[in-house]
């Protein structure tokens, strides 16, 4: 079984190699954050990967997210928390806690094993991730993580203008044109709160680059951004996207 | 440190100086009627000596002199009573919290320490003259003062002042109460204060993300860096012990704060890996220095949660320390992403800010600078010796 480590403390990639090892499972890599696990997932095609949740800036929810098809198995580490651990099993994710003994790293093995063998693959629901990843604290992230050609970079949020919604796809629109981003706006509008705001039910505005603001006489109004691009604001929200434009 | 007190200004000062600077700083409507209440003094006199002349019995001349002596020092003692009641009212417009300082013992110069022992004296000061004047009123009223017009004039005189005197005597003991209430709330607060850092350093020294954090780097270590996980071990215990050690009322050094981040760093250190690097600056004569326990420890924690953790490549932590014109300054930066926009302080940095207000007031400055490259926490505060405890609660 072709495994894969993610986790950005070196000693622990150690560790969990050298336990590997004596579990007889083939390690193919080791990847010390989120951006280095994707593209190592896409080149080297491991059976299943060791992922930590918490990472900076790309975590393992974000990962598991952005995974290329055929997905290899999850199993989730995680430090000690109640409230995430009720989550993970509640939702049926596969976990490890750390510092992860011997033995429980076997049977997580084990049941890799199995699934593989029974061909047993089940993929981790988004709403199962959404789940357990609203019970784990969430550090800011000032980056995000979109698609650019075959694989992924991070894009700053300062250089995002705004972000698009279209034909239930979700683009990111940065300074060099715009690009997929596997969110919803929902879920990003939680994301960049306080720095961006939702003016329509399919447009999110990065605060800090809207130039001007124009009422239509309708009740909806027209937000001119630096990028030259203008953007409708809808009736609903715009007392509200003006506050946040004072504010 | 210990000795802090010693090398400070004497005790106490000349009764008179502080009488004389008193004097000179209450405001004028006190200075007008002390002068009023003296005058009349001198005037009531006069009118006595005047009035016995004219009567001429032998047989008075005690009871006379007894009144004379008595209505001279009831007028005294009430005017200096009536100074510093000025002076009182004039320190209680200042705000409860630098009052509360000004009355801690050895925060501050002879001035308001004098000035408070002699506050505290100011209903018995109010009662003597009180009971001097009624005397004096006793005697005349008892050689009659009927039919002498001078007489007449200087009982009235006395009468007024016994009625000043009452009313010194209630005002200054309604300012005693209140004073009394400000203090008592303003060590409320301190003492919530201190009991919140305590919950904090109790919950710093349970934290079990970094105990189950440490714990895992040591697993991790045992096996392919066994020097590595010994002296993590080591460091490990170091800040448990610490931690243990650190009653939030005994004044701690700089150095001791260093140690201790130093311990603290180690075991964060083999965490993060070469994510994380930290640049020392101490300079080597503040270690001896007096500071509040955990002091820097909640700034390089955000450091490292917020500014640092949350960024993919890491980054630098730089720890400060200088002595400058009788400053100590004190300095967590890092080069990380900044505080977030619509920043909230964080409850320990909140409680930090509080603790560093009770402590020193407006003389601790806690500057936070911060942008999209990096955050910087300056921490300004007074070099001076520190008494051996922290300020005793009441």
């Amino acid at each position: 079984m072709r495994t894969l480590i993610v986790d950005d403390e070196p000693a622990a990639r150690r560790r969990l190699a050298l336990m590997l090892a004596d579990l007889d499972v083939e390690v193919v890599g080791e990847a010390a954050d989120g951006v280095e696990a994707l593209r190592m997932v896409a080149e080297r095609r491991p059976d299943l990967v060791l992922l930590d949740v918490a990472m900076p800036e790309v975590d393992g929810f974000d990962v598991v997210r952005h995974l290329p098809k055929p997905r290899p198995l999850i199993v989730f580490q995680t430090a000690y928390d109640e409230h995430a651990l009720e989550a993970f099993d509640h939702e049926a994710l596969d976990y490890v806690v750390k510092p992860v003994t011997l033995d429980r790293l076997g049977r997580a093995v084990e049941r890799a094993r199995r699934r593989l063998a029974e061909a047993e693959r089940r993929d981790p629901s988004p709403q199962a991730l959404r789940e357990v990843a609203a019970r784990l604290p969430a550090p800011a992230k000032p980056r995000l993580l979109v698609r650019s050609g075959r694989g992924h970079r991070l894009l700053p949020l300062a250089e995002i203008a705004r972000f698009s919604a279209r034909d239930g796809l979700v683009y990111a629109h940065g300074v060099d044109g715009r690009h997929l981003a596997d969110y919803t706006l929902g879920e990003l509008e939680e994301r960049t709160a306080g720095r961006f705001v939702r003016v329509s039910r399919s447009a999110l505005v990065n605060l800090e680059h809207v130039e001007g603001i124009v009422s239509n006489g309708d009740g909806s109004a027209t937000l001119t951004l630096s990028a030259g691009a203008a953007v409708r604001v809808s009736r609903r929200r715009s007392a509200e996207v003006r506050q946040a434009l004072e504010g | 440190m210990d000795d802090g007190r010693a090398g400070t200004k004497p005790e106490d000062e000349r009764l008179g100086r502080v009488l004389w600077q008193t004097w000179r700083e209450v405001p004028a409507r006190t200075r007008l009627t002390v002068t009023v209440m003296l005058t009349s003094v001198v005037v009531a006199i006069v009118f006595q000596v005047a009035d016995g002349f004219a009567d001429g019995a032998p047989e008075r001349v005690v009871s006379r002199l007894v009144a004379l002596v008595a209505g001279t020092g009831g007028a005294l003692l009430l005017s200096i009573a009536y100074v510093l009641h000025g002076a009182s009212q004039k320190l209680s417009s200042c705000s409860p919290r630098s009052l509360w300082r000004s009355f801690q013992p050895g925060r501050l110069g002879f001035e308001p320490r004098v000035l408070h022992r002699l506050l505290l004296a100011l209903p018995t000061l109010g009662m003597i003259s009180g009971v001097l004047l009624s005397m004096v009123l006793g005697l005349l009223g008892a050689g009659s003062v009927e039919g002498r017009p001078l007489s007449l004039v200087a009982a009235a005189i006395y009468g007024g002042m016994l009625l000043l005197a009452g009313r010194t005597v209630t005002r200054t003991t309604r300012f005693l109460y209140r004073h009394a209430r400000e203090q008592a709330e303003a060590a409320a607060a301190a003492r919530a204060d201190a009991t919140e850092a305590q919950l904090a350093a109790l919950q710093a020294r349970m934290n079990p993300h970094f105990l189950f954090n440490a714990l895992n780097t040591v697993a991790s270590l045992v096996r392919t860096d066994p020097k590595a996980a010994e002296s993590t071990v080591e460091n490990l215990a170091g800040v448990l012990r610490r931690t243990l050690d650190r009653s939030l009322h005994t004044w701690r050094t700089v150095g001791d704060e260093v140690d201790y981040l130093a311990a603290y760093l180690a075991v964060e250190q083999e965490r993060w890996g070469r994510r994380l690097r930290i640049e020392w600056s101490i300079a080597p004569e503040i270690r001896s220095l007096p500071l509040p326990p955990m002091t820097l420890q909640p700034l390089v924690e955000n450091a490292l949660k917020h500014g640092l953790g949350t960024r993919l490549g890491g980054g630098t932590l730089r720890i400060a320390g200088e002595k400058e014109n009788g400053t100590l300054r004190l300095t967590v930066a890092d080069d990380g992403i900044g505080f977030p926009p619509r920043y909230r302080e964080s409850t320990g940095l909140g409680t930090l800010r509080r603790r560093l207000a009770t402590l020193y007031g407006e003389r601790a400055e806690l500057e936070i600078r911060s942008s999209s490259a990096g955050a910087t926490v300056q921490l300004e505060l007074p070099d001076e010796p520190a008494p051996r405890l922290l300020p005793e609660i009441p």
